[in-house]
Order: structure tokens, then C-alpha cells, then sequence
């Protein structure tokens, strides 16, 4: 049996067909039936301009797009000879906003998306508590951003060589009290760190829903993983097979099928996975390997960790903060008015996984503009015999709720994939 | 009394608008105030299939994105023609953000199919006088959280809003975003920034700040509650005005040296004169960093 729907609230929608036998669901396919055009917009204007329009890709993670147009320049300039290492003050700015964003993200994604889906694959009715959860720690943390971007979303606060703002610690010590508001209410409502880690709360109640509605036992991944770059919150690498590799950029390919808008990632000719579950594995991360061990691939799995990454790194933007020298220098290149050639890759780890932003740059004008975005990994769609990641994932699902579950707990971001 | 039935309907768009109101410090309390009949975010009683094939009757339509008068259907139906309906029944139509009012970045990709939902940049829509009794446009890159809070706080009071040229708040929008920015005395006083990161110097010289002819209240109502683009020595791109995005987004445009775009409503030789008089004076706080710190 063959069903056409539309999964929506993902960022956006995508189109779905499934086929069911027996009850199950046996295949899926997500199709994109529009993209915008941000790749063409980028085209001959200035490289800078970049700056502005790559976070315009995405409302969500619009801070990981401007990381990786930046870093994208930046090693364009460092390949044509330009010489110059951030300030650590920059790196600290750079680093705490892309902590903020991602908690952001995964807050977002827990209360807003995962966690009614758990509600209803158990027909239970979605708590009217979950919006103001999901505002109340968003409020906070996007306005300790916003202490060194100006805004969020829609920043364009970096440039090649650093940041634009110059921060006093009068500053930081109101991103302190914001951040650690945000750490109270995740210590409220998800997890206990008095001892060991350990999730309560809402964090729980998913558990135990998940347990009720008998999602704990089947495998829901691939069980091959990826992250790109290396960060100060984690490191790149390939796991498959319970093993790490080091990863490698030359091994990205990406292809464009006919009927969906959306081009497909693979890396090393497969299809693999990316994200909070991915960067905890790779970097072999005791609480989620042990975690991995019980419930093999599980959406339990991706859902812990992701939680757990945002917990992480509400720690990992403190000390980001208590790092900062207000006295070094904000952007250590001053303003290049003259015209410069240049070919970079900029990689940075979005909330959804890997981000890959390629520039060629001449005489100042972007000649070509390509972007890979998470979802473009986790979403590929692959052949009835090698499958992608999500698609892999849904089958056996034993009801549209279930599969859209499954899903979800990849976060796929419909406006990132049809940029 | 019932609740003012509110949907949330999105075009072409990256969902910016959608996440910058939900950085409103009050969004949960607001939102309970109408019936929210559809949102990008929230769990709302009707889905998209609902709001596509069902006429469902409607006070407030936001509208999020650009349009495309053909080629971007959902459930066989273009969202511009549904976006269309919709407003004609609605008490209130909001364009939230640049797209949906102006065309705004989405329209670079396609200059000629993809327009805002009553302007064309700054040229009205053949359609627009169908919609002008009911609109409100909140431009912007995004739209600032309480500029749509305003707005929505007024229509649940009853009370009206006055609006300008393209439909836009004047409590918001006749300030402009140079007001309240932490940098003025510089720009009085004409001297530029000399490097990105600085707390000292004017964007408006060299670097393509748009603060002094853009139309926005974010140096006055603050980003996020706390900040702004040129608080954090970022340029003002103009994103709330029909031009954007313009292109060489950091660099100020000039003829002969002097700025090609004026301050609002400044004569080029009102500007001069004061210029000339600022710069033959050597100011020499302004010449030093506003603090610096002792190793």
C-alpha cells in the first residue's frame, strides 16, 4: 500500500510517500519539491557579502551558516599565503555563541518537536507546559548570544580575522547569569548532575514513554557515523563498526537526484549519520557509548545525547566565557580593499551534524558558492539496496506516528536542505 | 468572549521571522491569548492539509516568506493564490519580516516571479489595494520580536495603528536604526571606525552602515532586549528597507568621497557644511580608546 503525505513542522515540510505491508512500514521517501537559491544569490557578489546572506539559510541555525562562511574565507585566505591566528578572545566569542545557538537548538528540538511526538505515538495528550519550557530557556540563551552578536537569529557579527564586537566584562558577566539561568532550569528539568549524570524530568518521562510504547528495543541507525570538523566541544572523526577513523573532507561526494530538490551527501561512497549522537560516539564519550551498548542505534540513544550535548555545552560556554581577555584583540585582519583570489572549505559542526560551506572566490566577486547541510546527510535517500540513514531507520515502523518519531529524532531541517 | 482565531502561514522563506518572535520574553502568554489556528512551531488543531483545502475562517493572518505567483504549491494549491484568500476574509494581515513585505533576499534568486505580498521592493503590487485596508508590514531581517508583539497587543485592544507610505508602523518605524546607537558621538564628530572590533568610530564612512536612512526602532528597542548590529560593530544592512539586501553589504557606497546616501531628510549640503565644520576640529577623546585596560 502506497500513502502520500507531508511531514511539516521539521523547519519547514517535506513531501512523504510511504509503502506499507503488513501493517509495517516497509520504504519511505522524502522529496523537496522546492529550493531557494541561496548557492545562486551568493554568486557574484563580493565574498563578504557572504557574511550576510549565508545565515539567511536557515532561521534556526543561521549562526552555524555565518561559522561556516567565515571559516570558509579564512582558510581560502590561508591557502593564498594571508598569515594570522585569532586572537583567543575571538576564538572564546566565536566558540560561546556557537554553544549558545546549538542550546538553542536542541532545546527547541526537545520540547517543540521530540517530545510532543512522544506524546502522541502513546496517545497521550501533548502538555500545554512544553512552549513555555521551550521559550523561557530560548529567551535566555539567544540573548546571551546576542550580548556578542547583536541579534539572533541573522547575525553578522564575524569577519575574516575575528568578531566585530569588543566586549568589557561588564558584558560577560551578564552572559554568565544568563547562561547559568538556563543551567538551572536543564538541571529542573532534565538532568541531575549531583552525582553522575542522569536524566529526570522531562528527559525521563520520554524515557519511560518510550519504554511504554515499546521503542527502546528495535534498532533505529546505521550504525555508521560521521562529524567533520573539529571543535572545541568535540573532535571529527568516521565511527562504524564500534571503531574510530580519522575523517576525511576529500571523501564527501555529493549528488543530485531528478525529482527531489534536495542533493544527497555521502561519505566514503555511504550513507551515514550525523549529529550530537554521531560527535558523542566519535569522541567516545563514556556516558553515550555505555548508553549505545544498551540500546544499539536507538532513537533513545539520539535523543539522550543530543539532550545531554546541550548540557555540555551550557558548561563548555561558562568556561568560554571566563576565558575571554577583554584587553586581546577582537579581529586580529584589518580591512582588505584589495582584490584577492581564493578557493576555501569551511566545516563546522551545526545542531544537526556536519555543515559544509565551499567558496572560490576571484578578484573579491564569489565565482561559485556550495553548501552541505546536516540534513543533507541524515535525509539522503540512497537505493532500494543501499539505503540513507532516515530512511533506513523508518523501516518496520509500525505506524506513520512511529515513523514520523524516528524521524524527528534526526531533527531533519526542511529549509537547510532545499537552500 | 471568544479569542481571535490566528494563523501563521509561511511561503518562501528560511523560518527566521517564526524564530525571532519566538525569542518574545512573553510568546507563551501572547500566544494564549488568540486561537491559534496554525504555526510553524506549535502544536496547533489544524495541519497544513486543513489550512490548504478547508477555508477556515480567520482574524489575524501572518504571513512569513516571499511569494511566487506560480510554482510553489502545497496540496495542489499555490500559497500565494491561498495566502490571498485567506486575507481577504482576515480582519488583520501582518507581513512579517522583509520577504513577505518586500521580496526581500528569496527574490535575488528569481528577480522576476518572487515579490513580497503587496510590494514589489518599494513598487505596489497590481493587487495590493484588495489587502491595504487590513495590512500591516513589518519589514525586517528578521522582524523584530516586539515589533509583531506590538501589533498583536494593539489588534487584541482594539485600538488602531497608524502606519506610513508602505504600511509599516510609525511607532516603530519612524525612528530610525542610527537612533540610540552607542557610536553617535563619533558620527557627529565624523570620525570612522579603523578596524572591525573596536568600541571607537562610525560605521557610516567606510563601512556600509545603513543606521541613518533605515527605518527601524532596533538602537531604541534593543535586539534579543540587550543588543544590536551596531552596538556590536556590525554595520546596519538596511534590512527593513524594500532595497535590501544591496550588494557590497560592508562597504559604504561614495561619490567623490562623500557618502552616495544622505541621513534621512539631510540636504547633501547640510551634510557637507556640518561635516566641514566637524572635521576641522581635532577632538582629542575621540582620538584616544574609550577605555583601555592595564595588563
Amino acid at each position: 500500500m502506497i500513502k502520500k503525505d507531508i511531514i511539516e513542522k521539521i523547519e519547514g515540510e517535506a513531501d512523504v510517500v510511504f509503502t506499507q505491508k503488513n501493517g509495517l512500514i516497509e520504504d519511505i521517501n522524502l522529496t523537496f519539491p522546492y529550493t531557494r537559491g541561496v548557492e545562486s544569490i551568493l554568486e557574484g557578489r563580493d565574498y563578504r557579502d557572504a557574511l550576510v546572506i549565508a545565515p539567511r539559510v536557515c532561521g534556526i541555525c543561521s549562526h552555524s551558516h555565518l561559522i561556516a562562511a567565515v571559516h570558509a574565507i579564512e582558510d581560502g585566505m590561508k591557502r593564498e599565503k594571508i598569515k594570522f591566528t585569532l586572537s583567543d578572545k575571538a576564538r572564546h566569542i566565536r566558540d560561546f555563541a556557537i554553544a549558545c545557538e546549538l542550546i538553542q537548538n536542541h532545546i527547541k528540538w526537545f520540547y517543540l518537536t521530540i517530545l510532543p511526538q512522544i506524546y502522541k505515538v502513546n496517545h497521550l495528550e501533548v502538555p500545554n507546559d512544553l512552549i513555555k519550557k521551550a521559550s523561557k530557556a530560548t529567551y535566555a540563551i539567544t540573548k546571551a548570544m546576542a550580548i556578542f552578536t547583536g541579534q539572533w537569529p541573522h547575525a553578522s557579527y564575524v569577519v575574516a580575522g575575528g568578531v566585530s564586537c569588543d566586549p568589557s566584562y561588564v558584558e560577560i558577566m551578564q552572559a554568565k547569569a544568563l547562561v547559568d539561568e538556563v543551567l538551572e532550569l536543564v538541571r529542573v528539568s532534565l538532568f541531575d548532575d549531583t552525582k553522575e549524570i542522569r536524566a529526570i524530568g522531562d528527559l525521563h518521562r520520554a524515557l519511560e514513554m518510550l519504554q511504554r510504547a515499546d521503542l527502546l528495543s528495535a534498532p533505529h541507525g546505521k550504525e555508521h557515523f560521521l562529524a567533520l570538523a573539529d571543535t572545541f566541544f568535540s573532535k571529527s572523526g568516521e565511527y562504524k563498526g564500534a571503531m574510530r577513523f580519522d575523517a576525511d573532507i576529500k571523501k564527501v561526494k555529493e549528488i543530485q537526484r531528478e525529482d527531489s530538490k534536495a542533493k544527497e551527501a555521502l561519505y566514503d561512497n555511504a550513507f551515514v549519520e550525523v549529529g550530537p549522537l554521531a560527535r558523542a560516539l566519535i569522541n567516545q564519550d563514556a556516558i553515550i557509548m555505555r548508553l549505545q551498548k544498551e540500546h544499539s542505534g536507538n532513537i533513545w540513544s539520539r535523543i539522550f545525547a543530543r539532550a545531554y550535548e546541550g548540557y555540555v555545552l551550557l558548561l563548555k560556554a561558562k568556561e568560554a566565557l571566563e576565558s575571554i581577555d577583554a584587553s586581546e584583540p577582537s579581529c586580529v585582519l584589518g580591512y582588505n580593499k584589495k582584490d584577492i583570489s581564493f578557493a576555501g572549505i569551511g566545516i563546522v559542526e551545526a545542531a544537526r551534524g556536519s555543515l559544509i560551506h565551499e567558496v572560490v572566490v576571484k578578484d573579491n566577486q564569489i565565482h561559485t558558492y556550495n553548501i552541505i547541510t546536516p540534513s543533507q546527510w541524515n535525509l539522503s535517500r540512497g537505493s532500494a539496496d543501499k539505503k540513507g540513514v532516515a530512511r533506513a531507520s523508518v523501516t518496520g515502523a509500525r505506524s506513520k506516528e512511529e515513523a514520523y518519531l524516528i524521524l524527528r529524532t534526526f531533527d531533519l531541517c526542511s529549509v537547510c536542505t532545499t537552500q | 468572549m471568544s479569542k481571535p482565531k490566528l494563523l501563521w502561514l509561511q511561503s518562501i522563506t528560511c523560518n527566521g521571522n517564526t524564530h525571532s518572535f519566538f525569542n518574545l520574553q512573553n510568546f507563551d502568554a501572547l500566544m494564549r491569548a488568540f486561537d491559534v489556528l496554525y504555526h510553524p512551531l506549535l502544536e496547533t488543531p489544524y495541519g497544513l492539509e486543513d489550512i490548504y483545502t478547508k477555508k477556515l475562517a480567520c482574524d489575524v493572518l501572518i504571513l512569513e516568506g516571499a511569494f511566487k505567483s506560480r510554482g510553489y504549491k502545497k496540496f495542489g494549491k499555490e500559497t500565494y493564490a491561498l495566502a490571498k484568500e485567506y486575507s481577504k476574509r482576515a480582519k488583520h494581515t501582518i507581513t512579517m519580516g522583509s520577504c513577505a513585505t518586500f521580496g526581500g533576499v528569496f527574490k535575488e534568486a528569481q528577480e522576476h516571479t518572487i515579490a513580497g505580498f503587496c510590494f514589489n521592493k518599494e513598487q505596489k503590487r497590481s493587487t495590493y489595494k484588495h489587502y491595504i485596508n487590513t495590512l500591516i508590514s513589518l519589514p525586517g531581517c528578521p522582524a523584530h520580536p516586539k515589533w509583531l508583539a506590538y501589533v498583536l497587543e494593539m489588534i487584541l485592544q482594539e485600538r488602531e495603528i497608524e502606519v506610513d507610505e508602505f504600511y509599516r508602523p510609525i511607532e516603530i518605524f519612524a525612528y530610525t536604526a542610527h537612533a540610540g546607537c552607542v557610536r553617535n558621538e563619533y558620527f557627529e564628530w565624523k570620525i570612522d571606525v579603523k578596524n572591525y572590533g573596536e568600541k571607537e568610530g562610525c560605521l557610516f564612512y567606510e563601512n556600509g552602515c545603513r543606521g541613518p536612512f533605515t527605518n527601524a526602532n532596533c538602537n531604541k528597542m534593543l535586539w534579543n532586549d540587550i543588543s544590536s548590529k551596531t552596538r556590536v560593530g556590525t554595520p546596519c544592512f538596511g534590512c527593513t528597507e524594500p532595497s535590501f539586501p544591496q550588494r557590497n553589504l560592508f562597504f559604504t557606497k561614495t561619490n567623490m568621497g562623500i557618502p552616495a546616501n544622505m541621513p534621512f531628510g539631510i540636504p547633501a549640503r547640510a551634510y557637507l557644511s556640518v561635516t566641514g565644520v566637524a572635521k576641522s576640529f581635532r577632538i582629542k577623546r575621540f582620538t584616544q580608546p574609550l577605555m583601555e585596560y592595564k595588563k
